[in-house]
């Protein structure tokens, strides 16, 4: 039976690093994905939610059983949880059909073959995982975490090991067979393409703290942090300085700073948010890479340390600097919930 | 299988349950492949479980006085069956033996046996001169003393284990005190001037005459005579036999009761029984040709290894030589080094 | 669950028993001498110190024991890693047969190699003695050069051959191999030091100087006759700063090879052809297996034929005489040896696995505590025993006289040899996934089944050559043998016995016996299911 998950003001600290205090639900039924740079503590919490890891302070609950808080802990194996490992962390020794029986002893034979073959291993049930590719052991990972019937379904990074022809047909499965047993799936990922595939919600991390939260088309469209925007929407964030009056100095010229936020913010340029000009006193950008795309070239720029992109019908030669110019109104927008006022 | 660990550990208790089972212990310093099978069948004799443990070479015949040092606070011998006395008296003088007059033991020599009836000795080797018949082919050219270790006529020919331990360390205390502390420290002296071949034990002296490496070597009996019955040229003399000479040295076995050892009764049944005349005649008939103390007694068929009676025995004082065991050890590191 | 409850949870129960066997079998006991030592009517004083510094014999001992080690180490690490050098990855005839050989030589005795040398060569020399102890421990270097060998990438050392030249990457392969050869030195090294057996029996045969090992055991069996506390002391204030050093320098060696990473994934080395060296290189594993298994043998086989004796020719009739007087005297010693070792290997085994694991994962100074016993000479380690234990009211009182048993024997034996089990088994666990053990912690399962359907079975090869290691170091142990009582009943302590007292036609049928036995069980997988001997390494 499908379960929420509920995290109020989740903390661990971990030498330097401290992770949290963090809060977020995910219904029953819902799909979480937690995104970050590596480093941001999203695997840390993922450990923390399947009880891999003590929690310093705060609650965790899993339908409405606290199974983890200062003092309480729950075994991993009490929480009824299933767990995709990054690299499948697959058992050595046991074939396909023994990971299952072995993860759900109810099961029986024919449910286990049954499982293999929805996940496209029937052919491999008495295989062990060294005889299998990086895409079948992380299916035969998935099988195995569902094999007991979890009420909720944690993904770490579950793309990761995969190549690219077949990341399809994992997301294919993964969304299939969470979606039959309506799980409550909680993924992690640093990859912005995993989690929208996978995932409804979103969940923001940078360095253990929480970013941002919220529907994904939510914060696709409408990003609240530069961060957020630079991570999901692979946005250029350029710093700004304070100017004469209540104006932001920018490469593009002074823009007045938007009402009601002081602070630090950030000129925000997605892709298309500026144009090349061929000369003038604008700033100029190197040209890096230019690729096919919908509508005329993509045009990938290096502007500071910031790489900007853009469209373009008949573009300068590769590392050709030109001058940029700015369509349409300026965004500016905090680094991250806290760095503006 | 490593949640039976424990009841592993709990069985290893039990491991122990036969060997403390009742019946008296033995330790053994004689060489286990003739004392082994006079126990095993003295055990049937007198229906005893008897424990028995051997002595190992390595140790040279101190590793069980050792052991039964250690084992001091709660023993765990009951008879201690030592294949020299010097260490046994030396065990007496800690008091770690309990006194006990033997029947068995009333024909045997009066200095082989202590006032205190805390051990009594029987069967004995003698310290003599191993000679090899093919580098010495005439008898008359034969040493005969302990004076030929430093006799210039052998320089460098001859040899001797070293006294740190053993019948070696007894017999070179023993000689301390019959020679007088001059003449000892001349004796000394003249080893290393004569260059003598100090070797590690007394089965590597016998090794190095039958090899022919050394023309002679002091040793005991019993490893003469185990090189004799494989067939090398080795003969044996009965050293000091001259008019007015010290005599050979005769080193008995030893035995003795541990003072709270486990079943005293069946220990002194025991010692009764190693005590017995037949005893000695078994040891001497064995390849060991242990020479009976006592007369009447059958001694070994080797001509060459005397019986009591026949040869000048050297008189030497046990307990003195017991109490300057260490004394004498001690000198000789200082000497020569170990 | 409250935390006492925890702490006795039955899936520790394991690691706790093998704690306490740790505390009481190598803790306590050293620390019993070591404290006696420290506390004792003339125990830790400056004068003590200075006085031991001064003794001339001590540090003689010492000084020869280190040139002794050093010498041996030459001599184990020239046979070994040549063995390894010429056989693993090479075009040499025979190389596939040859190079898992570098194990056979462990399973003789040293002092059955000592006993082959000294038959047939005079031996009382330094360099023979360092040569001999060299060839008794060479297998040290030549397995742990072999596996080096066998998990370098073959792909680094094509990267290397590309750029440098062959001579260029031999270098390269050379040094990445050093860890493995600095470990299997290491540990020749060590039992070269702790060794006082061969030492003593070269006594016999003539050797005039002494190791710091063999003054071990001479101080203490002169307490029977000396008597003074600080006398009795002395070795084991000498010994401290000595095993200090040893549990150092062990631990050093274990980590080392634990520290080679595990390669086994990566491609294998290419063939490198020994050109023109090709048949005259035969002759580095010739002369390693003819002196580490051939001499010792043919000795042996001599002795059984009657070559200590001058009576009759040597003949088939006499090594049926041998045989009788064998089956006679050392039968019992030989079936006491089996069933020791075969006790010896499984408790190991059992004990190492929870302290592996915790090692592995938790507490990286166990695998200190555990090195230990292995780095102190074994005849020290069995005094301390019998001092702390012949007394045991305890034990006494729960199951007979322990001191006096097997079980005793069983766990000295389990102490000595625990660090080859303990360290050979963390470092398999710390290759383990940690991830895939997690995966497990997330399935519902008794902790008693994990253990065995999930954390032991990637273990298995590692324990079978834990145990069969230890099987053999059990089988030829003379050390403890002569100090633990009921090991004094065992057939290498009868064997070195035997040949002080001259009985070298039985004592060689007993020998070759207890050869056979040795060999049996490492070729036992390949008997039954065609596992190549390689897996041993």
């Amino acid at each position: 039976m499908n379960q929420s998950v509920a995290v109020h003001d989740l903390s661990l600290p971990r030498g330097a690093f401290r992770l949290g205090p963090l809060s977020f639900t995910v219904p029953a039924g819902g799909r979480l994905a937690v995104v970050g740079p590596s480093g941001s503590g999203k695997t840390t919490l993922l450990r923390c939610l399947a009880g891999l890891e003590r929690i310093a302070a705060g609650t965790i609950r899993i339908g409405d059983r606290l199974v983890a808080d200062a003092h309480t802990h729950v075994p991993p194996d009490r929480r009824g949880l299933g767990l995709v490992f990054q690299d499948g962390a697959l058992w050595p020794q046991m074939t396909a059909l023994q990971h299952l029986r072995f993860a759900a002893p109810g099961l029986s034979r024919d449910a286990a073959q049954q499982l293999l073959h929805r996940a496209g291993l029937a052919a491999h049930a008495n295989d062990k995982p060294a005889t299998m590719s990086g895409g079948e052991a992380q299916r035969l990972g998935l099988c195995r975490a569902l094999a007991p019937a979890p009420g909720v379904l944690l993904l770490d990074e579950p793309l990761r090991s995969v190549d690219v022809h077949q990341r399809d047909g994992l997301v294919l499965l993964l969304r299939t067979l969470a979606d039959e047993r309506n799980l409550t799936t909680i993924l992690v990922t640093h990859d912005r393409d995993e989690a929208l595939a996978l995932a409804t919600d979103l969940v923001v991390l940078r360095d253990g703290q929480l970013v941002e939260q919220g529907p994904a088309r939510q914060l696709l469209r409408q990003p609240a942090t530069a961060f957020t925007a630079a991570f999901l929407l692979g946005a250029a964030c350029l710093p700004t300085t304070a100017a004469s009056g209540d104006r932001l100095a920018t490469p593009f010229g002074e823009f007045a700073r938007p009402a009601g936020v002081d602070g630090d913010l950030r000129l925000v340029l997605l892709p298309g948010d500026v144009q090349l000009t061929g000369s003038g006193t604008t700033p100029t950008g190197r040209i890096l890479t230019v690729l096919p795309g919908e509508r005329g070239l993509r045009v990938r720029l290096a502007l500071g340390d910031q790489i900007v992109e853009t469209t373009a019908d008949d573009p300068p030669p590769i590392g050709a600097e030109v001058a940029l110019a700015l369509c349409g109104t300026p965004r500016f927008l905090p680094w991250q919930q806290g760095s503006a006022s | 299988m490593r949640q039976r660990l424990p009841l592993v550990l709990l069985l290893l208790t039990a491991c122990g349950a036969k060997a403390g089972s009742g019946g008296p212990t033995i330790y053994v310093a004689l060489d286990q492949e003739f004392s082994q099978p006079v126990l095993d069948r003295f055990a049937a004799e007198l229906q005893i479980d008897l424990v028995q443990r051997h002595d190992s070479e390595a140790a040279k015949t101190v590793g069980l006085v050792s052991m039964l040092m250690e084992e001091r606070s709660n023993p765990r011998c009951s008879v201690f069956w030592n294949n020299e006395l010097a260490n046994t008296v030396r065990l007496a003088q800690a008091g770690l033996l309990a006194p006990y007059d033997s029947p068995s033991a009333a024909d045997v020599p009066a200095a082989y046996r202590d006032p205190q009836h805390r051990w009594t000795g029987f069967a004995a080797r003698a310290r003599v001169l191993v000679v090899n018949t093919e580098l010495l082919p005439d008898r008359s050219t034969w040493p005969g003393s302990y004076a030929d270790l430093v006799d210039p006529k052998w320089q460098g020919r001859c040899g001797v284990a070293r006294p740190t331990t053993g019948t070696t360390l007894t017999h070179f205390t023993a000689l301390r005190q019959v020679l007088g502390e001059d003449a000892y420290g001349r004796l000394l002296d003249g080893l290393v001037a004569n260059e003598v071949h100090l070797l590690a034990s007394n089965g590597a002296t016998v090794n190095a005459v039958r090899e022919g490496k050394l023309a002679w070597a002091f040793t005991d009996t019993d490893d003469y005579h185990v090189a004799q019955l494989k067939g090398f040229p080795v003969a044996c003399v009965f050293p000091d036999q001259q008019e007015g000479g010290i005599g050979t040295m005769l080193i008995p076995n030893s035995v003795a009761i541990i003072k709270d050892g486990p079943d005293q009764a069946n220990a002194r049944r025991l010692v009764d029984r190693i005590l017995a005349r037949e005893t000695e005649a078994l040891l001497a008939a064995a390849d060991s040709a242990q020479i009976p103390l006592r007369t009447g007694i059958t001694g070994p068929a080797d001509p060459g290894i005397r019986a009591v009676g026949t040869f000048r025995q050297m008189v030497w004082d046990v307990d003195w030589t017991a109490a300057n065991l260490a004394r004498c050890a001690a000198e000789w590191d200082r000497r020569f080094g170990k | 669950m409250s935390r006492l409850a925890r702490i006795a949870s039955p899936s520790r129960l394991p690691l706790l028993a093998a704690l306490a066997f740790l505390a009481a079998f190598v803790l306590l006991p050293l620390g019993g001498l070591a404290a006696a030592t420290v506390f004792g009517p003339d125990g830790f004083t400056l004068e003590a110190w200075r006085a031991l510094a001064e003794d001339q014999n001590a540090l003689t001992q010492l000084s020869a024991s280190l040139q002794l080690g050093l010498a041996a180490t030459t001599v184990s690490l020239l046979l070994g890693g040549l063995h390894a050098w010429v056989t693993i990855g090479r075009d040499l005839p025979g190389g596939a047969w040859l190079g898992p050989l570098g194990i056979a030589p462990l399973v003789v005795p040293p002092i059955f190699v000592a006993m082959g040398f000294a038959d047939l060569a005079s031996v009382s020399g330094f360099w023979p003695c360092a040569l001999l102890l060299g060839v008794a421990h060479a297998p040290f270097v030549a397995v742990l050069a072999a596996r080096g060998l066998r998990s370098v990438d073959g792909r680094a050392y094509e990267a290397a051959w590309l750029l440098r030249g062959r001579p260029r990457a031999e270098r390269w392969l050379l040094r990445a191999i050093a860890p493995e050869l600095l470990a299997g030195c290491l540990l020749a090294f060590l039992f070269t030091l702790a060794d006082h057996g061969v030492p003593e029996f070269l006594t016999v045969k003539g050797k005039t100087w002494h190791t710091y090992a063999e003054g071990l055991f001479s101080r203490w069996s002169r307490r029977a006759v000396g008597t003074t506390f600080a006398e009795l002391q002395s070795p084991i204030t000498a010994a401290l700063p000595f095993v200090a050093g040893l549990g150092c320098l062990l631990w050093a060696a274990l980590r080392l090879r634990a520290a080679a990473p595990d390669r086994g994934v990566v491609r294998p080395l290419p063939l490198r052809p020994l050109g023109a060296w090709r048949w005259p290189a035969l002759l580095a594993p010739a002369v390693y297996l003819a002196a580490g298994i051939g001499l010792p043998v043919f000795v042996l086989v001599r002795w059984v034929l009657g070559s200590a004796q001058r009576l009759e020719p040597m003949s088939l009739h006499y090594a049926q005489q041998s045989f009788h007087k064998a089956m006679d005297q050392g039968l019992p010693d030989l079936l006491h040896s089996l069933w020791l070792a075969l006790g010896v290997a499984v408790f190991v085994v059992l004990l190492a696995l929870p302290l592996a694991r915790a090692s592995a994962r938790r507490w990286p100074v166990l695998d200190l505590l555990c090195a230990l016993p292995a780095a102190i000479p074994a005849i020290l380690l069995g005094i301390a025993l019998v001092r702390s234990f012949h007394d045991e009211a305890l034990l006494r009182r729960l199951g007979g006289d322990f001191y006096a048993g097997w079980g005793f024997a069983l766990c000295g034996y389990a102490a000595r040899f625990l660090p080859f089990a303990a360290l050979t088994l963390s470092a398999q666990v710390r290759r383990q996934s940690i991830a895939a053990e997690e995966a497990g912690a997330l399935v519902r399962r008794s902790p008693v089944t994990r253990a065995l359907r999930l954390h032991l079975p990637p273990l298995l090869p590692a324990t079978w050559t834990a145990g069969v290691l230890v099987f053999v170091l059990a089988l030829r142990e003379l050390d403890l043998a002569v100090v633990l009582p009921a090991a004094n009943a065992t057939a290498v302590r009868r064997l070195a016995n035997a040949v002080h007292f001259q009985h070298e036609d039985w004592s060689g049928v007993i020998a070759l016996l207890l050869l056979s036995l040795a060999v049996l069980l490492p070729l036992l997988p390949s008997l039954l299911a065609g596992r190549r001997l390689a897996s041993l390494s």
